[in-house]
């Protein structure tokens, strides 16, 4: 019987306690101090439950408030204050004893992902674009197939190999693999091997790598050989294709190759050029290639890259660390190398990552989106605004 | 190039070497039907010359082109 009398008093304390606590969960909101970024003209308000609705009425009208929305669960309400007012309106709201909070409508953030590659602090490019916070949103898919048009790709590099699905040699060259060097550079831009604790992180993450060879063994290649890998990679499966070369004669039979790829949505992704000059440029300067000029550390147009405005994007080309062939040993290489060519391949590794993403629809609007999210930059001569990675795949 | 123009060595002398950084594969001497890979290359421009003619090379430690004075100039 005592103990049954004992039972129900501690019972009864822990409904107290409970009861207590409850009712300190619906305890005013004590802020610190608001986030840095908010929302213009708009706020969140709570009302304690039971308030009577000509009293939120009343509160509203008090400070000129608006309800745009009711967060039916948990019974906040967004509402509509005149811009410029928000703090103002908080302060008001929350001196409301019918109120349990009222904060300003703070901006949420993508957290990002930073992958583990050792050499990622070197990856200054990959910082510029914000590439981690993209990655935090998409990284991409092995279903997307990105083409490097381009010297070959070193097929044995550890931080490369896992990532070339198919290869075609369309040159004189013994080889499809890379003799020359600059080819596997710009396939480590675009999609190395990335979160494998080795070397270099690659933009397109999960993308893969096709290896078509249009450029021999000392860097230069003939207009068919370079169509002859447009067609091939667009026939088998490419939704993007790099090419970090460039020539100032116009080939009809090269632009008939750019506007096969396009017209069977693949996004063709080309370089600039680095001879300081507007002179175009081909194939970037085909109206169905993403024509791309490079930038530095500081955002300014690199010295070298042409300009115009045929250019359509600028992205990281001075002083890029990426994959290079593997030495006699058979150790894993990583060079820092500069060029247009080298801006090329974050254009196309981005274009990777946009692929997976709601504006992954066709490639007009891959390139669009590309195209309208990048940074404005303040440079000398035009190159387009610098590509933000982030900002294209919704991040920010 | 001694022996592709027939000549003894000592009469070819070296003019100028010049270090250099090319603009793209093509070593700045880009074939108009080409296309070349688009990433700057350290190298070398040496002028040589051979009596009254001078013959400038290019190389980038690699290949070596001869880019500017007598095409016909041995490689």
């Amino acid at each position: 019987m005592i103990a049954q009398a004992r039972l129900v008093a501690v019972s009864l304390v822990l409904v107290l306690v409970l009861a207590l606590a409850g009712i300190a969960g619906l305890s005013p909101q004590v802020e610190a101090s608001p986030p840095a970024e908010f929302a213009s003209g708009r706020i969140l308000v709570r009302f304690r439950p039971g308030t009577p609705a000509a009293e939120v009425a009343s509160a509203h009208g008090l400070n000129r408030g608006q309800v745009l929305e009711v967060l039916d669960r948990i019974g906040a309400q967004v509402i509509r204050v005149p811009a410029g007012d928000e703090l103002r309106a908080v302060a008001r709201y929350r001196a409301n004893p019918n109120v349990l909070y009222a904060e300003v409508d703070g901006a949420v953030r993508a957290l990002g992902f930073t992958p583990n590659d050792p050499m990622l602090p070197d990856q200054w490019g990959l910082a510029r674009v914000e590439a981690t916070l993209a990655w935090g949103v998409t990284r991409g898919s092995s279903a997307i197939r990105i083409a490097i048009l381009d010297t070959g790709i070193d097929a044995g590099h550890r931080d490369i190999n896992p990532k070339v699905v198919l290869a075609r040699n369309f040159t004189t060259s013994p080889t499809v693999n890379d003799r020359n060097g600059h080819g596997t550079h710009v396939a480590g831009i675009a999609a190395a091997v990335t979160n494998n604790a080795r070397g270099i992180a690659g933009l397109g993450f999960d993308s893969v790598l096709m290896n078509g060879k249009v450029l021999g063994d000392n860097g230069s290649g003939t207009w068919s050989w370079v169509a002859s890998g447009i067609i091939w990679a667009t026939d088998n499966g490419a939704r993007v294709i790099n090419l970090s070369l460039g020539g100032t004669s116009h080939s009809a039979t090269l632009e008939d190759a750019v506007n096969y790829a396009w017209s069977r949505g693949v996004v063709v992704v080309a370089a600039a050029g680095n001879s300081n000059t507007s002179t175009l440029t081909y194939p970037a300067a085909y109206v169905n290639a993403i024509a791309v000029g490079a930038t530095d550390r500081n955002d300014a147009r690199a010295t070298f890259s042409n300009f115009g405005t045929w250019v359509d994007v600028a992205a990281p080309g001075v002083d890029i660390l990426s994959t290079f062939p593997r030495d006699r040993l058979g150790r894993d290489r990583y060079r820092w190398m500069s060029g247009t060519s080298m801006s090329a391949p974050f254009v196309a590794g981005l274009a990777g990552l946009v692929w997976a993403t709601q504006w992954g629809t066709s490639n007009v609007s891959v390139r669009d989106r590309i195209q309208a999210t990048v940074d404005p930059i303040s440079t000398d001569q035009p190159i387009g605004g610098r590509i933000n990675a982030a900002r294209a795949v919704g991040a920010k | 190039m001694a022996r592709r123009l027939k000549v003894n060595q000592r009469e070819i002398t070296l003019q100028k070497l010049t270090p250099m950084t090319w603009p793209d594969a093509s070593l700045g001497c880009p074939e108009p039907d080409r296309m070349y890979a688009q990433v700057l290359t350290p190298g070398y421009a040496v002028l040589l010359a051979c009596g009254p003619d001078e013959y400038e090379y290019r190389t980038d430690g690699g290949r070596i082109l001869i880019c500017v004075g007598r095409k016909d100039a041995p490689v």
